[in-house]
This record gives structure tokens, C-alpha cells and sequence, in this order.
């Protein structure tokens, strides 16, 4: 019965304590949640469980807080873990170490495994080198199914300040990977 | 050049997303979780005081009983201290003149010597 409900009637019920209802909104948007946290915290994949870990705490605790109607719950729910990344990555001392926890198909060999590793490295790199607007407005483009519109919602900005940030990042990310492939030949 | 960066991004993105995440970790953290206590909800302050005398209070008596019998007790109270006070207030003023009346009355009285008047 639980499934069939939408995350907002779920949601309602979180907050009178139903623990059923919140374990199925957990089990629900985990692993969109996951994707979202790798790519805010690129280059720093320790983070991406204690961010998950973080918003999802929120979601139970603050619960009761959470207003019906006031707009859609995963644009509240990606707010809270957008800006749980980005608190971590504040914390963070910045370091010259870029860990990666590579995902590589394990049906590649050894050659293109070592491309997609020095692919990986070199946009952690340059991913790191972007403001925190950037970073989030790129991680939330590659989110799947989520529109510029609903990007926009949750970074709680116009859709043209979203498209604009969108765009400067993508700017400044294209220089640094041609600068460090020209460093490279 | 541009659009070889862009793919680079695009892939790298994409990579990203990773695999499912295990059931165990799945139930450790809704475990973790509603283990805490959950935050009480937003409310007006005088949404407060109505729930607090909407609920039973001690002795079985409802706790609106309650106060609706103290605010009557306070200001029947304050009712029967008013009226002793503008009671008294006549009493003292009626006995004052009583008094400035007959003592006028016995200094008009030649026949009265002082000793007399020290007498009443």
C-alpha cells in the first residue's frame, strides 16, 4: 500500500513518526540520492556517504517541519542534500589529493581503463577549481530527469540565473581541460 | 577542442551516477536514523496554551476546567475585595461625620463644660 503512494503523502505520514512510510521514501530516492552526492563532491567520494547519510537524517528529524503544498518534496529533499554536500565540502581542508572512487566498467581493458582513470582525474580536477554555484548547477544538469526548471528550484534561483551559472561553469571547465591537455602534449 | 572537453565532462558525469547502493548500508541508515528524536512541529504560541487546556489535566478534571475555574475564582475574588473596600470607604465616611455632626453639636451646648465633652 505504502508504494503507491506519492512522496508527498509519504512525507505526511514521516511526520507523525511513521517509520514504514519513511523507510519506503528512503528505499525510493537512495540511489538518485547517491548519484546526485558523487557529483557534488566530486573528488572527495569518502564524503558522498555522510552526505547521503546527513540529508536523509534531516529528512526524519525535520519532518514534522516540512509544509505540504508549499512545492514539490525532492526539490526540499535535493535542497537539503545539495547543501549538506556543499557544508562537508566547506569543512573539508583543501588538500592536493583528489580521491576518486573510480567507477569503471569492469568489461573494459587495461587500456581504456587507464583512459577513463586519467579522464576521471583530470575533470575532478577541474571540477574542484569551480565555485560552489557551479559545481551544484552542473551536478544538478546531470541529475536524470530533472529539468532546468527543477534545478533552478532546488539551488532556490531563476531559471536564467540556474541557465547562466550552467553555462560558466561548463566555460570553465572546458579551459582547464584544454589547459591541462596542453600541459600533457 | 570544445567539443572533445565536452564529452570528456559528459562521460565523466554520467560515471558518476554509480551503482545501487546495498541493502545493508540501506538499513543501517534508516536504522541510524529513526533511533533520533524527531523535531516538534511549528506552531503559533497560541496554539500552545489552547492544547495545553484542551488536555486532561490532574484529578481527572479536564485542564480547561481548570483554568476557567481559577480565572472565575480570581475575579469573583477580586469582585467581594472591591466591595469590602467601597464599604469600608462608606463606613468611615459616614462615622467621620457622625462624629464632626455631634461634636459640633455638644461645642454649641453652653451648658457642657469641657470635662463633659471629655466624657463622650
Amino acid at each position: 500500500m505504502l508504494n503507491q503512494k506519492t512522496d508527498e503523502e509519504l512525507m505526511a505520514l514521516v511526520a507523525n513518526g511513521h517509520r514504514l512510510a519513511y523507510d519506503q521514501l528512503v528505499r525510493r530516492h537512495v540511489n538518485y540520492a547517491t548519484a546526485l552526492a558523487r557529483r557534488v563532491c566530486v573528488g572527495h567520494s569518502g564524503d558522498v556517504d555522510d552526505v547521503v547519510q546527513d540529508a536523509f537524517i534531516k529528512l526524519w528529524v525535520s519532518a514534522p517541519q516540512w509544509k505540504a503544498g508549499k512545492g514539490k518534496f525532492t526539490t526540499w529533499f535535493y535542497r537539503v542534500l545539495v547543501n549538506a554536500g556543499i557544508d562537508r565540502l566547506r569543512a573539508r581542508k583543501p588538500t592536493g589529493e583528489i580521491d576518486w572512487d573510480v567507477l569503471v566498467d569492469p568489461a573494459v581493458n587495461a587500456e581504456q581503463d587507464l583512459l577513463v582513470r586519467e579522464e576521471n582525474s583530470m575533470v575532478a580536477a577541474a571540477i574542484r577549481n569551480l565555485p560552489e554555484k557551479q559545481r551544484v548547477a552542473l551536478a544538478l544538469c546531470y541529475q536524470e530527469g530533472m529539468s532546468n526548471r527543477e534545478a533552478a528550484d532546488v539551488m532556490n534561483i531563476h531559471i536564467k540565473a540556474y541557465e547562466a551559472q550552467l553555462g560558466r561553469a561548463r566555460r570553465a571547465l572546458r579551459q582547464q581541460l584544454e589547459h591541462i591537455k596542453k600541459g600533457a602534449a | 577542442m570544445h567539443e572533445y572537453s565536452d564529452k570528456i565532462i559528459d562521460r565523466t558525469m554520467h560515471r558518476l551516477s554509480g551503482g545501487p547502493v546495498s541493502p545493508q548500508a540501506i538499513d543501517a541508515l534508516i536504522a541510524r536514523a529513526t533511533a533520533l528524536p524527531q523535531e516538534k512541529a511549528a506552531q503559533p504560541f497560541w496554539a500552545g496554551f489552547l492544547q495545553s487546556i484542551a488536555t486532561p489535566g490532574p484529578f481527572g478534571l479536564q485542564q480547561q476546567a481548570l483554568v476557567l475555574g481559577l480565572v472565575a475564582v480570581v475575579s469573583f475574588g477580586g469582585g467581594i475585595m472591591q466591595g469590602y473596600g467601597q464599604q469600608g470607604a462608606a463606613i468611615d465616611a459616614s462615622s467621620e461625620s457622625a462624629i464632626g455632626i455631634s461634636g459640633m453639636a455638644l461645642v454649641a451646648d453652653d451648658d457642657l463644660t469641657s470635662d463633659d465633652m471629655g466624657l463622650i
